[in-house]
């Protein structure tokens, strides 16, 4: 259980960085709240695949590769679709990366 | 050459999607819900007394006793232990065929109480195999006309993916895209968020689909080298399907060979392994055997197997180690993938969202073509109009029919006759209802009043199941019987959902008759 916690935040950060990372998207943060330089972006989008690769190094570590791969998948789809309903409604919540 | 190409992948991409949508609809929704199929089976045998706390010998104990009552002269039992997703006991053999009272063989099972060791009375029911049955044999039509009409309907699903592929421009820059509020440019995004997030899923249970039943579309090639017929197929299937074992001699005397014996020799092998299931395969020949199964923890394999049987004056340990050809361990990979029994409760839920999600795709691909078509002056309104309403009634009927099979399941009398069949009967039923009523009531409010009928529907469940049987939502939490309780909040938040569409549907026509108003 306490694994499967660890993918999601981690695979949710992934998706969240890589949808900031796409530039048309910024753009609809920066009008509201505050904004991304372009050197950010590059930033994101390199942690974003990172994360992706160390996700799926550390599911198939867990659970072997065929169960591994599967937790990955399914976990990948939960969490980016719920990227893509928290950036069209509530795209505020993501402004908590904008430290960063 | 480049634009033409995508031109001629988009027409293919309507077509294949449009021709079979609602069938596709169908499949997807009553796959997904086979998922659950264990967790429906639970809430509709109300009867079923939840096991907590017996020792497995002890299982074993109540369970031949009662198999040695009620099917003594049967070739095969099996004993069901209890587990997370079926917390009960049960049994089940395979009575021989009889000439004198001209029955064919023919599997029984009952559960059992765990406290007297009684076979419990279950009310009939098709249960949930029969729902999960649905999404590949279709019901009413001959068994291989089901197969074939399922398996033409994956092909078209995945020609349906691979050209949408193609022809989505943006697949990376759009991946996180939905505009919510604009039209169809909305309807294309949230075809192409269900659609594009879920593709693994998608991917992975179409191909794993059509080949499941190779066996059916391909059975030419099998004439060609084994014969035609099932006799000769079967030798195909024994041929390719052999599995790989492992086998050892035990210490243990032919003569101490019992079900109690093999089960304490198993545990003593896999400690920390749960038991799933024992069986005495043809019981009383020369080739008699017990398997015991445990629940995997390999991979997504769901169980691994070992076999006792005794031969001459020892017993020999057989244990399975898969299948021994390539092609064949292949296809067992795809079909536990596609079945998802190995799956814990997250990834059930998971199989079940994503399931979903499919059934979401095709309902918006429908959308979008009836948007495309409507925006066209040239089309042929009655037909736009006919095939709009039998969309309504397809996309909202099919929930609400699973729906009534359930209510089915509670308001039939108990003593009702051919009770299981008239389950089913009432599902289809309440589908023809549907699309009888939307063929002809006020298009205007349709949507909202099929809404309303799907949440009434499914809000009712947890109080039938309150008023017509000893459980409730209540009772369920406090005595930890979670699958009843889990079916009742699950139907009651589908039920939320159904209101929640029903008022955002309202308001956007309220804001559409104030905008014409104007």
């Amino acid at each position: 259980m306490k694994l499967i916690v660890v993918l999601f935040v981690l695979l949710f950060l992934a998706f969240a960085l890589l949808n900031l990372s796409l530039s048309r998207h910024r753009v609809k943060l920066s009008n509201r709240a505050g904004s991304f330089d372009v050197g950010q972006q590059g930033r994101f989008r390199i942690l974003g695949y990172l994360l992706l690769f160390i996700t799926v190094a550390f599911a198939t570590a867990m659970w072997g590769v065929s169960l591994g791969l599967v937790y990955w998948f399914a976990t990948a789809t939960l969490t980016s679709i719920l990227v893509v309903l928290l950036w069209t409604y509530k795209p505020k919540f993501f402004s908590f990366l904008n430290r960063c | 050459m480049k634009a033409r190409f995508r031109q001629s992948m988009s027409w293919l991409h309507t077509w294949t999607g449009v021709v079979f949508a609602w069938m596709l609809y169908f499949i997807f929704v009553t796959g997904s819900v086979g998922y659950f199929e264990n967790e429906i089976d639970r809430w509709m045998k109300p009867e079923i007394i939840v096991s907590k706390g017996l020792e497995d010998s002890a299982i074993t104990n109540i369970a031949t006793r009662q198999l040695r009552v009620h099917g003594d002269n049967a070739s095969q039992w099996y004993i069901s232990f209890p587990t997370s997703r079926d917390p009960f006991i049960e049994i089940s053999w395979l009575e021989p065929e009889n000439a004198e009272r001209k029955t064919a063989k023919q599997w029984h099972e009952s559960s059992l109480d765990p406290v007297t060791g009684a076979l419990i009375r279950n009310r009939q029911t098709s249960g949930g195999e029969a729902l999960y049955r649905l999404h590949y044999n279709l019901h009413y039509v001959p068994q291989l006309v089901g197969y074939i009409l399922t398996s033409i309907t994956a092909m078209l699903m995945l020609i349906g993916l691979v050209t949408g592929l193609i022809i989505h421009k943006k697949i990376f820059v759009e991946f996180f895209t939905f505009r919510a509020q604009k039209g169809l440019r909305s309807w294309l995004d949230i075809h192409n968020v269900f659609s594009v997030l879920p593709l693994p899923f998608h991917l992975m249970i179409t191909y794993s689909g059509l080949l499941l039943l190779m066996g059916i579309t391909m059975s030419p090639v099998i004439d060609l080298r084994y014969g035609e017929g099932q006799q000769n197929h079967r030798q195909f299937y024994a041929q390719s399907q052999i599995e790989q074992k492992s086998q050892q001699i035990i210490e243990m005397l032919p003569t101490e060979l019992s079900v109690q014996s093999a089960l304490a020799d198993a545990k003593r092998r896999f400690k920390s392994h749960k038991v799933s299931y024992v069986g005495v395969i043809e019981r009383n020949t020369e080739k008699e055997h017990i398997e015991i199964w445990f629940e995997s923890k390999s991979g997504v394999e769901f169980a691994s197997l070992l076999e006792y049987r005794a031969i001459e004056d020892k017993v020999i340990l057989e244990t399975s180690l898969g299948k021994a050809g390539g092609a064949a361990s292949v296809y067992d990979f795809l079909e536990h993938l596609h079945e998802g029994l190995f799956a814990d409760i997250y990834l059930r839920w998971i199989y079940f969202l994503s399931g979903l999600f499919g059934a979401a795709m095709v309902a918006t691909g429908l959308m979008i073509w009836l948007k495309k078509r409507k925006a066209v002056s040239s089309t042929n309104k009655t037909l736009t109009s006919i095939i709009e309403r039998i969309n309504i009634a397809m996309i909202l009927g099919v929930p609400i029919a699973i729906a009534s099979y359930f209510v089915g399941n509670r308001l039939l009398p108990i003593d009702f006759p051919s009770r299981s069949a008239w389950e089913m009967h009432i599902l289809f039923i309440t589908l023809g209802l549907c699309i009888l009523y939307c063929g002809f009531a006020s298009k205007k409010w349709l949507w909202q009043r099929m809404l309303c009928c799907a949440a009434l529907v499914y809000g009712l469940l947890p109080i039938l199941n309150a008023l017509t049987t000893e459980h409730n939502i209540w009772l369920s939490w406090i005595n930890n019987d979670w699958l009843m309780a889990g079916f009742d909040l699950t139907v009651l938040f589908i039920s939320i959902c159904f209101v929640a569409a029903f008022w955002v549907v309202r308001c956007r026509q309220e804001d559409i008759s104030v905008k014409a108003a104007q």
